[in-house]
């Protein structure tokens, strides 16, 4: 078992295989036992309560899913309160995804979380689906690198940015490494798609974000790309859904990788890969 | 909720682009109103059918082909097996004393267990032309009534026409959206408590994704796999 250990970020993962943010609900573990994972990435929190996009949210292309849930979350006094202790007792590893429409927001949310017993951050700041602090931050270099300097000060956890194949990686990458502890690559990539029958998009908020097997080697790419330009691990994200894909991700440089969407296809692939890499690493 | 590999029993042609799926699984207790997931070959997201009749560790499923999902489901044949995740949602809150059924096309389907646990049952189903019906002798001992739009069978109209003389009891309904808002409506007007069974785009169907939300009047919404699928139809909006 332990050849399957991982460290990254000063953290002991069991196993590379982590459940990506909105992908999974504790509901998952009356099918298998979670705590068999590396780790949990938990639905974006906010500071305050977000009811989410209008819908429809979710739809199926030929090769992804494309939605828009706009980060619908209860808020960050109700996910301490309510949510964290029921995560707890699934997985010793909870890396909590954190958003905000501007910079205090990441930094009362560092601030709450710090004295629980949560393992990491994921800093979302590539979120296609929010008309602030998503996808636009990533892009805004100069906020960007103020938020990690001050969240760099604040956080007593390992700091992980969640980013985009729109941003500029090549930038954006080598900025961040003096402040940050990690990366993830990627998001969902920016998409939309259109019912000719009326005209409309498939979406009630227009556009979405693409993820599932065709977002796979645009991931690859991005984790490739971000190797070269940092020491720090980095977790890879985006259609991983079979054990060759995990194998892809940690040859081209991936420390981690998330399994997201894939989730919905099967819900038990979370087990099926730990047992996968068991079998076949040990 | 458990996720199988089920065994195909039935996969055939009931009615216009209608097919009765039976599969064999122990679900457990199951209510009428609620759901399971089923697992497409070749498909990325799960789809939702409502539980149209369990008895016996048969599964039956009744489900309008649609689009890519259902089409691919037509394929199965009796002995081929596929993925399910189930049973889920709240399902219909049944009294004991008499109850109206509202069903429109398909939205007959999750009665059939209904049958099983009611009698005393005032049910109205509409179509748009009699070849939509199915599986009538089944609720052979209640009280039924039929639409269809062009007048092919029973009464020429909608099933929502009955709103007009409709007795004050319980109401269940499932069917279109445009069903759904006329119920809503009368819902909301009279101040009746009438239960729906709504449709939404789905994910994963554990709460995980937020993906199946619907509005809440109060605002904010609903999600159909941890809220409904069956709503008070004056809490909604579709």
């Amino acid at each position: 078992m332990k050849r399957l250990e991982v460290q990254a970020f000063g953290v002991t993962f069991r196993n590379p295989i982590l459940l990506a943010s909105g992908t999974w609900s504790p509901r998952l573990n009356e099918l298998y036992p979670l705590s068999m994972l590396g780790g949990l990435v938990t639905k974006t929190i906010t500071v305050e309560p977000r009811e989410g996009n209008p819908p429809p949210r979710i739809w199926e292309t030929e090769h992804g899913v494309l939605n828009s849930i706009g980060l619908e979350n209860p808020g960050i006094d109700r996910f301490i309160d309510e949510v964290l202790p029921e995560l707890e007792q699934l997985n010793p590893i909870i890396i909590v995804s954190i958003a905000g429409s501007k910079p205090e927001e990441f930094y009362t949310l560092v601030e709450r979380l710090n004295p629980t017993n949560v393992t990491a951050y994921e800093i979302n700041v590539s979120c296609p689906n929010v008309a602030r602090g998503g996808i636009e931050l990533g892009k805004d270099t100069t906020s960007l690198l103020d938020i990690a300097r001050n969240l760099r000060e604040l956080s007593h956890k390992p700091l992980i940015y969640k980013l985009s194949i729109v941003h500029d990686i090549d930038q954006i990458v080598p900025l961040l490494t003096p402040y940050a502890d990690g990366f993830t690559l990627i998001n969902s990539v920016p998409a939309m798609a259109i019912d000719l029958q009326t005209r409309r998009p498939q979406l009630g908020n227009v556009t979405g974000g693409l993820s599932g097997p065709s977002i796979k080697p645009i991931a690859l790419y991005a984790v490739h790309k971000a190797k070269k330009l940092t020491h720090l691990p980095i977790i890879g994200c985006g259609g991983v859904s079979k054990l060759e894909d995990v194998l892809e991700f940690i040859t081209v440089g991936a420390s981690l990788v998330q399994v997201g969407s894939a989730n919905f296809n099967h819900p038990l692939i979370g087990k099926e890969l730990v047992e996968g890499l068991m079998e076949n690493l040990i | 909720m458990q996720y199988v590999k089920v065994k195909v029993i039935k996969n055939s042609k009931v009615a216009a682009q209608i097919f009765e799926l039976q599969v064999e699984v122990d679900l457990g207790h199951v209510k009428p109103g609620q759901f399971v997931l089923l697992y497409p070959k070749g498909c990325l997201l799960p789809r939702p059918f409502s539980i149209g009749d369990y008895v016996d560790n048969v599964l039956t499923i009744f489900y309008k082909v649609v689009g890519k999902g259902t089409r691919e489901l037509t394929k199965l044949q009796p002995t081929a097996s596929i993925y399910l995740l189930g049973p889920l949602g709240n399902g219909f809150d049944i009294p004991t004393h008499h109850i109206n059924v509202i069903a429109g096309g398909i939205g007959i389907a999750p009665f059939f267990l209904l049958k099983r646990v009611a009698d005393d049952v005032t049910l109205v189903w509409g179509v748009k032309t009699k070849d939509e019906f199915f599986g009538l002798e089944r609720f052979k001992g209640w009280d039924i009534h039929l639409y269809t739009e062009d007048g092919s069978h029973g009464m020429q109209g909608m099933a929502t026409d009955c709103l007009n003389t409709i007795s004050k009891d319980t109401i269940l309904a499932c069917g279109p959206i445009g069903m759904l808002n006329q119920l809503i409506d009368f819902a909301i007007s009279n101040n009746r408590y009438v239960q729906v069974l709504v449709e939404q785009r789905m994910g994963c169907g554990i709460g995980a994704c937020r993906g199946c939300a619907i509005r809440r009047r109060a605002g904010g919404y609903f999600h159909l796999c941890e809220d409904g699928p069956v709503f008070d139809a004056r809490t909604i909006v579709l």
